[in-house]
């Protein structure tokens, strides 16, 4: 259970988030949704700790390893994009599992080895999607994690980010109400 | 119609452009030689590479190429770990940073020649190139790495956090490919600059078999040709590991960022 009381969080005189108060159950998926502004990506990376909130508390009672899809992809720039999934793996976890994961993505071995700065939009998005699956989170964040991946691919990408979320908790940030029904998600409007 | 040209053809065309303008100066020297006409002021190229052969043979060439190389090397690569270490812990500590930037100003703008009287003073002249050669280095890594981690990019950082990448991962994957630039900019620099900092120290210390002494008694004794071909020397010592050195750099690079997996 992921439990948040009480939390506000402004930027100089902008109120960003006031008094929020929200209860994520173990295994349980969330959208976050809302106009440009309303609070949602600081309320995630309240969540994972990145940003501090004015007022409030945030209690996890489970284990909280984060994996993340951020709205930027924030890949390491030089690295391919092979390597760049393999900094999250566990130790001792089975490094062929990158390129079966990439493949499930549509990241092909010729495009896995090459530098992050080199592939499209979409395959970057994609990649961020194979490094957030391969990290074996306990808790999935996605902040509009399909923005720029093609319809023809788009299927593929939420079965296997769905496939790889069963039985964790999952918190999404999207606009799109048709992606948070393909990850079976409960939506909340900020 | 504008022929192109493929990237090996330019690379070829690159290195006989760099082996013209080279001919060309020899040409010049050769030229000023000969109008100058005494060997004592200016000897032609050829005879400063014949000397340079007949140096190349004797057991004191290489125990002077071997004293001067061991030491304002062993002066460079103390001062790449300290310059490094210190740059980390500077850019964790803003007190260190405040208290390290009025010695590196100071190191920037002294002459070299004062460190080199002082250190002769403190030292003696034995291992002064080891010195002269650390000091002239170390701020050059010590700014180039700090502003290389200055300039890392904080949402990698938060990333890092959020995935719970091991401080180590974190060391070689994040920070080290952002590091890069800036750490082979700064020894490129400092590469030339150990090396002639460190002579110039032999040359005013006089430090007993090394290659600064032998340009001292060259230029004691008037040698040009000798004075030239130990310069030529220095020139291809600091050439060579200076290519070698940055090659080891890339090599490094290109295992981390897993090109030709």
């Amino acid at each position: 259970m992921i439990r948040l009381e009480n939390i506000s969080k402004s930027y100089g005189d902008q109120q960003v988030i006031s008094g929020l108060g929200l209860e994520i159950p173990d295994g349980g998926r969330l959208a976050i949704m809302g106009r440009s502004g309303a609070g949602k990506t600081t309320l995630i990376n309240i969540i994972m700790g990145l940003i501090k909130p004015d007022s409030g508390s945030i209690s996890f009672s489970e284990r909280r390893r984060f994996g993340a899809v951020f709205q930027e992809d924030r890949l390491v720039e030089p690295l391919t994009a092979f390597v760049n999934c393999r900094i999250v793996l566990k130790k001792g976890s089975d490094e062929g599992r990158i390129q079966a994961v990439l493949d499930s993505l549509g990241i092909t071995k010729e495009l896995s080895k090459k530098p992050v700065n080199e592939l499209s939009g979409g395959e970057r998005r994609r990649v961020a999607t194979a490094r957030m699956i391969l990290s074996e989170p306990d808790i999935f964040v996605l902040d509009e994690p399909f923005k720029g991946i093609d319809s023809e691919t788009l299927p593929r990408v939420t079965e296997a980010v769905s496939k790889a979320a069963e039985g964790k908790t999952l918190i999404l940030v999207t606009h799109s109400p048709e992606e948070a029904e393909a990850l079976g998600c409960r939506v909340m409007h900020l | 119609m504008k022929a192109s040209t493929t990237p090996k053809a330019d690379y070829k065309k690159k290195y006989i452009y760099k082996a013209l303008a080279v001919a060309f100066w020899i040409i010049v020297w050769e030229a000023l030689a000969r109008a100058v006409g005494s060997e004592l002021i200016i000897c032609s190229p050829y005879k400063a590479f014949r000397r340079l052969l007949e140096l190349c043979v004797t057991p004191e060439f290489r125990s002077a190429v071997a004293f001067s190389s061991l030491r304002i090397l062993s002066g460079f690569f103390a001062a790449l770990l300290s310059g490094i270490v210190c740059a980390v812990i500077s850019s964790k500590f803003q007190v260190v940073r405040i208290l390290l930037q009025p010695i590196t100003s100071v190191i920037k703008a002294t002459p070299v020649a004062s460190f080199i009287i002082l250190a002769i003073i403190w030292f003696g002249s034995r291992n002064l190139s080891v010195f002269i050669s650390f000091l002239m280095v170390f701020p050059v890594i010590y700014l180039n790495v700090l502003e290389g981690i200055d300039h890392t990019d904080i949402k990698l950082t938060e990333m890092a956090k959020v995935f719970g990448i091991s401080p180590a991962k974190k060391l070689i994957y994040i920070y080290f490919p952002q590091i890069l630039p800036f750490l082979c900019s700064g020894c490129s620099v400092a590469l030339g600059l150990c090396w002639k900092s460190g002579i110039a120290a032999e040359v005013i210390g006089i430090s007993t078999g090394s290659v600064g002494e032998m340009l001292y008694r060259a230029k004691l004794y008037f040698e040009t040709g000798d004075l030239l071909a130990w310069t030529a020397v220095i020139i291809l010592a600091s050439t060579v590991f200076e290519k070698l050195f940055m090659l080891v750099l890339k090599l490094i690079q290109r295992k981390i960022e897993g090109a030709g997996r």
